[in-house]
């Protein structure tokens, strides 16, 4: 009988090692907060969402984020180190882009032991040139993880 | 005269042999003993009334958790000091606590932290195990207890890195004062491998009753409780202790149900 006991505590020894994981060394990138912008087209006087052919975002006077990619939402990655980030819209190579100012406040908020700290954003005005785009709508003022669509922007026919 | 000596001899050491068997029977007595009157009457043999009662061993066993110390080199960031005692208090009832200091250094490229706290559980073990003898101190337990913690936790300095912007973000959080109150499910095995010594080990599950972490800031572990983002947590205990064995408690003899008692 006592040889069991001892088995057991051997064994549950053993399995104590491989028990949790080290939350320190994991970021899951899924809590990344970049604003979720989706497109909305008016085709034959019905306003539904719409995926261009070739849409090239960047912001301004940084690297490229999409090229000529066929898509139907974007990412934008607000700035944390500025109370505004612009950014330029192409929805197709040939056509004019559009530029797109946000304003914001900023909020420092502990995401994760993995990942350490980031940003939350809370928009406050969005202005842009309107060569393609039509008009803006913002969705959720509070931008606090990817997976909500914050923004909406509508296109005029071509 | 020698043949005489033999067969005394003999007969002596065959009923000697068979009081020594008597006395390690069990200490419930059967319900309907056997004839006794024909055996020695020499030692101690327990008297066979309904109301019988006996000592059996009661102490406070003192001990350490050894599982931290593992916990510890496979994550760094944890470091706990953890002793448990225990105390009899009835013959399958045990009173727990278990006191505990945690130490929470972490430092990365993104940020480092300092924490450190006191936690204290406090409740009852139940020994499922039958026992073999009345002095038998092995246990199989379950037990419930309540866990208290109180805690600071800062962030001295953290950056946020921003590749994409060309820049970061530096900053740090105050220093902060917390509580957290949890419960504790407990299920284990102690054994006695040496004399007073006992090996053990038990799997727990806690559940957290109040809200530690906060919209800016969660903490990184509650001591005593463990990772301080999740709600419930999952964790074992290996236990080396010790019983300082200065009382006795006094069972009763309880005779069985009377329909489990052998039909005439």
């Amino acid at each position: 009988m006592k040889n069991i006991y001892k088995l057991l505590i051997a064994g549950a020894f053993l399995l104590g090692m491989a028990a949790c994981e080290n939350e320190t060394k994991v970021c899951d990138q899924t809590l990344r907060a970049d604003l979720h912008i989706g497109f909305k087209h008016d085709s034959a006087g019905i306003v539904r969402d719409t995926i261009f052919r070739a849409v090239t975002t960047l912001a301004l006077n940084r690297d490229t984020l999409l090229k000529n990619s066929n898509t139907g939402t974007i990412y934008f990655p607000l700035s944390p180190v500025a109370d505004s980030s612009q950014f330029l819209v192409k929805i197709d190579s040939l056509l004019q882009g559009d530029t797109i100012t946000f304003r914001y406040q900023r909020t420092p908020q502990f995401i994760s032991a993995g990942c350490g700290f980031g940003t939350t954003f809370i928009l406050d005005t969005v202005l842009f040139t309107s060569h393609m785009i039509d008009s803006v709508q913002i969705i959720t003022k509070s931008v606090t993880n990817s997976n909500d669509t914050h923004l909406y922007i509508y296109y005029f026919n071509e | 005269m020698t043949r005489t000596f033999i067969f005394t001899i003999l007969t002596s050491s065959c009923l000697f042999s068979f009081a020594a068997l008597a006395q390690n029977k069990p200490a419930t007595p059967t319900a309907k003993p056997a004839d006794t009157s024909h055996v020695i009457t020499k030692g101690k043999i327990l008297p066979e009334q309904k109301d019988s009662s006996w000592l059996i061993p009661g102490g406070l066993r003192l001990g350490v958790d050894l599982s931290r110390f593992i916990n510890n080199a496979y994550y760094p960031y944890r470091q706990e000091y953890t002793v448990v005692a225990d105390a009899r208090i009835s013959p399958r009832l045990f009173a727990a606590i278990e006191l505990g200091y945690t130490n929470t250094p972490h430092s990365d490229s993104n940020y480092t932290y300092k924490g450190n706290g006191m936690f204290a559980t406090l409740g009852i073990d139940y020994n499922f195990l039958k026992r073999q003898y009345p002095t038998e101190r092995n246990m199989f337990f379950g037990g419930l207890r309540y866990g208290f913690s109180h805690f600071n936790y800062e962030v001295p300095s953290y950056t946020q890195h921003a590749p994409y912007w060309g820049g970061q973000v530096t900053g740090s959080f105050p220093k902060t004062n917390a509580n957290a109150h949890w419960i504790e499910l407990v299920l284990g095995l102690k054994t006695e491998v040496l004399k007073n010594l006992f090996l053990g080990w038990n799997v727990r599950e806690r559940i957290l009753l109040n809200t530690v972490k906060t919209n800016e800031f969660t903490p990184l572990t509650i001591p005593g409780f463990g990772s301080g983002s999740k709600r419930a947590v999952f964790d074992m205990q290996y236990t080396i202790s010790y019983v300082i064995p200065f009382y006795k408690i006094r069972e009763h003899y309880h005779p069985p149900a009377p329909k489990k008692m052998p039909k005439k």
